[in-house]
C-alpha cells in the first residue's frame, strides 16, 4: 500500500476531486490543482485524457476531447504531476484507460508515474480479471492499482475487496460518470460486504453533484469523489476556473469533514 | 523504432538481391530486409538494384543497408533517397565514426554488428552508442557462435550468424533476441552463374513459419516457467500466512490456483496449442523435418490460457485468469459494472449452445426465416473474364435483410430471450447489423434501440428508414467521428445504464469475451456450408477463401471452419480507404498496433500515446479502427493473410461485378472482390477460390453514384 495515500485517508474522511489534465490547458490544470489543495483536498485524481472514454458521460467526454485537441499527452502530464507533487502536499492519483498505460508500456508507465510522485492509478476498463497484467508493474513501482466495485458486482464484491489496495472506488450507481439528482443504490449493503473482508478505505464516486451529496456519501464511507460537477465548472469558466473550483472544493471539504 | 520486443522478435531477411524474390518477401512480410552494399559480398547489390528492390517492397517492410567501412556520402545518399532507413555497420567503424554518422544523417537508425567469440566482445556491444546492436558469429559467414556467451548482454539485440529453420526455435528460446537476422539459412545451396548467392522461396517460407512458431513457443515456455515459480511462491506465502492468521479462510492463492488450472471444457483439446510447450523440441522437430500440418498451431480453441505474470517478484494476486484469449488477444477490458453481465452471458451461451431445443429453434429460424443455406454460386463470367482460377461466390447477400448479419442477430436475440431479456441494444455502421437487429426484435417481440454515428446515418439513410419502419428507435451518435467506433462506445455506455432487462447485441466478432466467440459461432454456418457445397460441386475444398474484414464477423464465420484445413489459404481484405500510406485509412492489421479498446486486446489504429486514431473508409461497415481478436491471432500465427484494398479498387470491383454477373455487391464485400480481381488472373485454372459476398449493394448505390460524381438524392 502506498504510504502517502494511506496517510491521506488516515487523516479523516476524504473529499477527492477529479480534473482532466489539459482541459482547457495544462497551465489552468496546474492552477486548479493548486486551488484544490489549498481548499483542503488531500487526494486528487488527475485524468489523463483518452480519445474514446467509454466509462464517461458527456461532460468528461467533452473534457477529454478539449484536452487532446489542445495537444496534451502522457509525457506532458508526467511533467505536470512531478511539478505539482514537488510543490503540494497531496496524494495524486491518475485516472485513465487501459490503452494509455498499455501502449506507453506498462512498466515504463508505472515507473514514470512513480517518479512523478503518483500514488495510485484508476483504470475503469481494467476489471479484476485483467488486473494481473497491470498489477505487478504497479506494485514494483510502489503505486496502488485502485479496484472498482459497482452496484452490479454482487458476488464479486469480496473477491475484489480482498485484493484492493490504496482505496476502493465504489461506483455509486449504474451508468457512466455524470451528475445525478439522487442515488438509489443500497450502498450501505455493499459497504458492509466490503468491510467484512478488508479495512481498505472506500471512496464513493459517480453522480455526486454537490457538497450535500458528497457529505451523504462520505457518511457511508471514507471519502467522496466528485468529477463531472468540477469538470462542468471548468468547461463553463475556462481559464478562469481555478477560483470557482477552489470555492466549490472548500464547500465540499467542509461538508465531508462534517460527515 | 528499434526492435525491442523479445516476446515478438522482429525478423530480418538479409542479402536480398533478386527482384523475383520480392513477391515472396512481400507475402511473408518480415519486419526488415537487409541490402548489402559491401561490393565484395556474394550478396552485394548496386545502388540502382537497391532502389528497384525498395520500390517493389511493401512500404511497411523496412530496409537496412549493410556496410563495411563505407563512406558517409554513400550511406547519406541511400538514406536521403529513401532506399534505407537504417545502416548496419560490419567493419571497423568506431565510436567516432558512429558519432559523425549520427550528426551527418539525422534520423538514420545506426546498427552496429559485433562478432562474438569471447565475453569481452559483449562488453563492447553493451557500451556501444549505436541505436541497436547485432551479434554475429562472423562476417556473414553463416557461422553461429557459442550462444552461452550471450548471458552478458544487457540490451536488446539482433541475433545473426548461422540461423536456419533447424535452429531458429532453439535460438529464440535460449538467446531471447529482439530481432533474428537470417541470410544463408534462406539461400539455395548452389551459387548462381555469377558466383552470387540465391535466396530460396521455400526456405524463406519455412524459416518464417518456424521463427513465428519458435517465438511463441519460447514465450510460452518462459511464461509457464515463471507462472510455475510464481504459483510455488504463492503457495509458500499462503502456507506462511495461514500459520500467522486465518482471516482468509479461502485465500486468493487457493482460488487462483484452481482458476489457473481451469481447462476449457466446452471443446476437447486434442491437439497441442501454441501455449502448450511441454515438449517444444518434439514439435520443432516435426516441423523441421518438413511436416506441413499446421493444425496444431492454428487451432484457436484455447481460449482460457492462464495469464502468466511478467516476473516472479509479485504475490499471488497476479495469478488471475483472464478469459477469452486468442493468443495475446481478446480478454475482458470493460468496466466492473458490466462484468456480471458478460459472465451471465457466457454461462447462458455455454448452456444453450448445446441445448437441443435451442439449436432446433435457431436452425428453424435460419432455414425458414433467413433463407439458409445461402447459395454457393459459380461465377462463370468473371472466372472466364479474369482468366485464372475458378471463382465461386458465397451468397450471403441473398439472406433475409440482405447480409450475413442476420445469422448472428437471430442467434443472440434468441439467446437473450432465453435469458429473460426483453430489450435489445445494438451498434451499427453500414446499417446492416442495425437492420438485422431491428428485424429480429420485430419478429421476437423485443424492444430495440440502435446506436448509429450521425455521419453513417447520412451515408446510409435508407437503412435508418428500414430500422424505424420495423419499430426500432435509432439514436444518432455525435461523439468522436460519428462512425461505427463511436456507436460501439455509446452502446457500451448505454448498457451500463440498463443491464437487467437489456442485452447488448454486438454485431461483430469483437468486444469483450464472450462476444468474439459467440459471434464467430453464430456466423460459422457460412464456412461450414462452403465446405459442404464445395465438396459437392468440386469434390474438394477451395484453395483460396476471401472475405472482407472490418471487425471481421463474416470473415471469421467464413474462416473458422477452414482453420484446420491448412491447404486452404485464408485472405481477409481490410479497407485501406485512400491508401495505407495516408491517414485516411481503416486498415488495422496493415497500419495498426497492439492495444486495448472496446473490451478487447487486439490491433488498433492509434497514435504514439495510444489515442485511437480517426479512421476512414468509403465503406461504413469497415470504417472501424480495430479488428476482432481472433483475426489478430490468425494474423500473428500466419494462418490468415490480411491485405488492404483502397476505396478506388473497391468501387471498381462494385461496378465490375454488377455489370459482369448482374449482382450488386455491398461496398464492404467489394473489398474482397477487389483482391480476387487482383490475384485470380495469376492463379492456375484448376484452382478454386471462394469469395464471401457478405451483403448486397442496394444500400450503397447513392454513395457509389456520388463517388462517380452523380447525385441520386431527390
Amino acid at each position: 500500500m502506498n504510504q502517502k495515500l494511506a496517510t491521506a485517508f488516515a487523516q479523516g474522511k476524504a473529499f477527492i476531486p477529479f480534473v482532466t489534465c489539459g482541459d482547457p490547458d495544462l497551465e489552468t490544470t496546474r492552477a486548479i490543482v493548486r486551488s484544490l489543495a489549498q481548499a483542503g483536498a488531500r487526494v486528487i485524481e488527475l485524468g489523463i485524457p483518452f480519445s474514446d472514454p467509454t466509462a464517461e458521460g458527456p461532460i468528461i467526454q467533452g473534457a477529454n476531447l478539449r484536452a487532446l485537441s489542445g495537444g496534451v499527452n502522457t509525457d506532458k502530464i508526467f511533467e505536470l504531476a512531478a511539478e505539482l507533487n514537488e510543490e503540494l502536499d497531496v496524494a495524486l492519483v491518475f485516472m485513465t484507460y487501459g490503452n494509455v498505460v498499455f501502449h506507453y508500456g506498462i512498466e515504463r508507465f508505472a515507473q514514470k508515474a512513480a517518479d512523478a510522485g503518483i500514488c495510485g492509478i484508476i483504470l475503469p476498463d481494467v476489471p479484476f480479471e485483467e488486473r494481473g497484467e497491470f498489477a505487478p508493474a504497479c506494485k514494483a513501482a510502489g503505486i496502488d492499482l485502485i479496484s472498482m466495485i459497482a452496484p452490479t458486482s454482487k458476488d464479486r464484491i469480496s473477491m475484489i475487496a480482498r485484493e484492493a489496495e490504496g482505496f476502493i472506488y465504489l461506483v455509486s450507481s449504474l451508468g457512466v460518470t455524470g451528475t445525478r439528482s439522487h442515488i438509489t443504490t443500497n450502498l450501505d449493503d455493499i459497504v458492509a460486504q466490503i468491510r467484512a473482508v478488508t479495512d481498505t478505505p472506500i471512496a464513493i464516486g459517480f453522480g455526486i453533484s454537490d457538497a450535500q451529496a458528497a457529505q451523504d456519501m462520505a457518511q457511508k464511507a471514507d471519502g467522496a469523489i466528485i468529477g463531472s460537477a468540477i469538470v462542468k465548472l471548468i468547461a463553463k469558466k475556462g481559464t478562469k476556473a481555478p477560483a470557482a473550483v477552489g470555492a466549490f472544493a472548500a464547500e465540499c471539504v467542509k461538508a465531508v469533514n462534517e460527515a | 523504432m528499434i526492435p525491442h520486443d523479445t516476446k515478438k522478435p522482429s525478423i530480418k531477411f538479409c542479402g536480398l538481391r533478386n527482384p523475383d524474390d520480392v513477391a515472396c518477401v512481400n507475402f511473408l512480410e518480415p519486419d526488415y530486409v537487409g541490402l548489402v552494399f559491401w561490393p565484395k559480398s556474394k550478396r552485394a547489390v548496386t545502388v540502382g538494384e537497391a532502389e528497384t528492390l525498395r520500390s517493389m517492397l511493401k512500404p511497411r517492410i523496412k530496409t537496412v543497408g549493410v556496410f563495411v567501412d563505407a563512406s558517409f556520402e554513400l550511406i547519406g545518399m541511400l538514406f536521403d533517397e529513401g532506399i534505407i532507413s537504417a545502416a548496419q555497420l560490419h567493419g571497423s567503424e568506431d565510436e567516432a565514426y558512429i558519432a559523425e554518422l549520427r550528426e551527418r544523417i539525422p534520423g538514420l537508425e545506426i546498427w552496429k554488428a559485433f562478432q562474438v567469440s569471447s565475453p569481452a566482445d559483449l562488453d563492447a556491444a553493451n557500451a556501444s552508442s549505436a541505436d541497436f546492436v547485432l551479434l554475429d558469429g562472423g562476417m556473414g559467414s553463416g557461422q553461429n557462435f557459442d550462444w552461452n556467451l550471450l548471458e552478458g548482454i544487457q540490451r536488446p539485440f539482433a541475433l545473426a550468424g548461422g540461423l536456419s529453420t533447424e535452429n531458429v526455435a532453439q535460438a529464440l528460446l535460449q538467446c531471447e533476441p529482439s530481432l533474428i537476422d537470417v541470410s544463408s539459412g534462406i539461400e539455395q545451396d548452389e551459387l548462381d552463374d555469377n558466383g552470387k548467392a540465391r535466396k530460396s522461396k521455400e526456405k524463406m517460407r519455412a524459416f518464417w513459419r518456424m521463427a513465428k512458431k519458435g517465438a511463441r513457443l519460447a514465450q510460452a515456455t518462459r511464461e509457464l516457467s515463471r507462472a510455475a515459480a510464481s504459483i510455488e511462491q504463492a503457495a509458500e506465502e499462503q502456507i506462511a500466512q495461514s500459520q500467522e492468521t486465518n482471516s482468509w479462510p479461502c485465500g486468493p492463492c487457493e482460488a487462483d490456483l484452481s482458476a489457473s488450472q481451469d481447462v476449457p471444457t466446452e471443446e476437447p483439446i486434442t491437439q497441442k496449442g501454441p501455449h502448450d510447450s511441454s515438449q517444444p523440441a518434439t514439435q520443432d522437430e516435426a516441423d523441421a523435418t518438413g511436416a506441413t500440418d499446421e493444425a496444431d498451431e492454428s487451432d484457436p480453441r484455447h481460449k482460457q490460457t492462464p495469464h502468466a505474470p511478467e516476473g516472479n517478484t509479485m504475490n499471488s494476486s497476479s495469478i488471475t485468469t483472464s478469459r477469452g484469449r486468442f493468443g495475446a488477444h481478446g480478454g475482458q477490458y470493460i468496466p466492473e459494472t458490466l462484468m456480471n453481465a458478460v459472465i451471465e452471458l457466457e454461462e447462458a451461451y455455454n448452456h444453450y449452445k448445446d441445448d437441443p431445443e435451442f439449436k432446433a429453434e435457431f436452425k428453424d429460424l435460419l432455414d425458414n426465416y433467413a433463407n439458409r443455406p445461402s447459395l454457393l454460386y459459380f461465377a462463370e463470367k468473371i472466372t472466364r473474364d479474369l482468366g485464372g482460377c475458378k471463382i465461386y461466390l458465397k451468397r450471403e447477400d441473398l439472406n433475409h435483410t440482405g447480409a450475413h448479419k442476420i445469422n448472428n442477430a437471430l442467434g443472440q436475440a434468441l439467446l437473450a430471450k432465453k435469458m429473460g431479456k426483453t430489450r435489445l441494444i445494438a451498434e451499427t455502421g453500414a446499417g446492416q447489423h442495425g437492420v438485422a437487429t431491428a428485424t429480429v426484435a420485430a419478429l421476437l417481440d423485443m424492444e430495440c434501440h440502435v446506436y448509429m454515428g450521425t455521419e453513417d446515418m447520412e451515408r446510409q439513410a435508407l437503412n435508418v428508414y428500414r430500422m424505424r419502419l420495423m419499430g426500432a428507435e435509432v439514436h444518432g451518435v455525435d461523439a468522436g467521428t460519428g462512425t461505427l467506433k463511436d456507436a460501439v462506445s455509446e452502446c457500451m455506455r448505454e448498457w451500463t445504464n440498463r443491464i437487467e432487462d437489456t442485452h447488448y447485441l454486438l454485431g461483430s466478432c469483437m468486444g469483450p469475451h464472450p462476444f468474439p466467440t459467440i459471434v464467430r459461432d453464430f456466423q460459422s454456418f457460412i464456412g461450414t456450408e462452403i465446405i459442404d457445397q464445395c465438396q459437392e460441386k468440386e469434390g474438394r475444398l477451395p484453395d483460396y477463401v476471401l472475405a472482407c474484414v472490418g471487425g471481421g464477423s463474416n470473415a471469421i464465420g467464413t474462416f473458422y471452419p477452414f482453420i484446420e484445413h491448412t491447404q486452404t489459404k485464408l485472405i481477409g481484405c481490410e479497407a485501406a480507404g485512400r491508401g495505407i500510406d495516408t491517414f485516411e485509412t481503416a486498415a488495422t492489421i496493415n497500419t495498426g498496433s497492439l492495444g486495448i479498446f472496446h473490451g478487447m486486446k487486439s490491433y488498433f489504429c492509434q497514435d504514439e500515446y495510444g489515442q485511437i486514431a480517426p479512421v476512414y473508409s468509403i465503406s461504413a461497415g469497415l470504417d472501424y479502427p480495430g479488428i476482432g481478436p481472433e483475426h489478430a491471432w490468425l494474423h500473428d500465427t500466419g494462418r490468415a493473410q490480411y491485405v488492404a484494398i483502397t476505396d478506388d479498387e473497391a468501387v471498381d470491383a462494385f461496378e465490375y461485378l454488377s455489370r459482369t454477373e448482374g449482382i450488386i455487391p455491398a461496398i464492404e464485400s467489394s473489398h474482397a472482390l477487389a483482391h480476387a480481381i487482383k490475384i485470380a488472373p495469376t492463379l492456375p485454372k484448376d484452382q478454386i477460390m471462394v469469395i464471401t459476398l457478405s451483403g448486397r449493394g442496394d444500400k450503397d448505390c447513392v454513395a457509389m453514384a456520388k463517388y462517380r460524381g452523380q447525385n441520386l438524392s431527390e
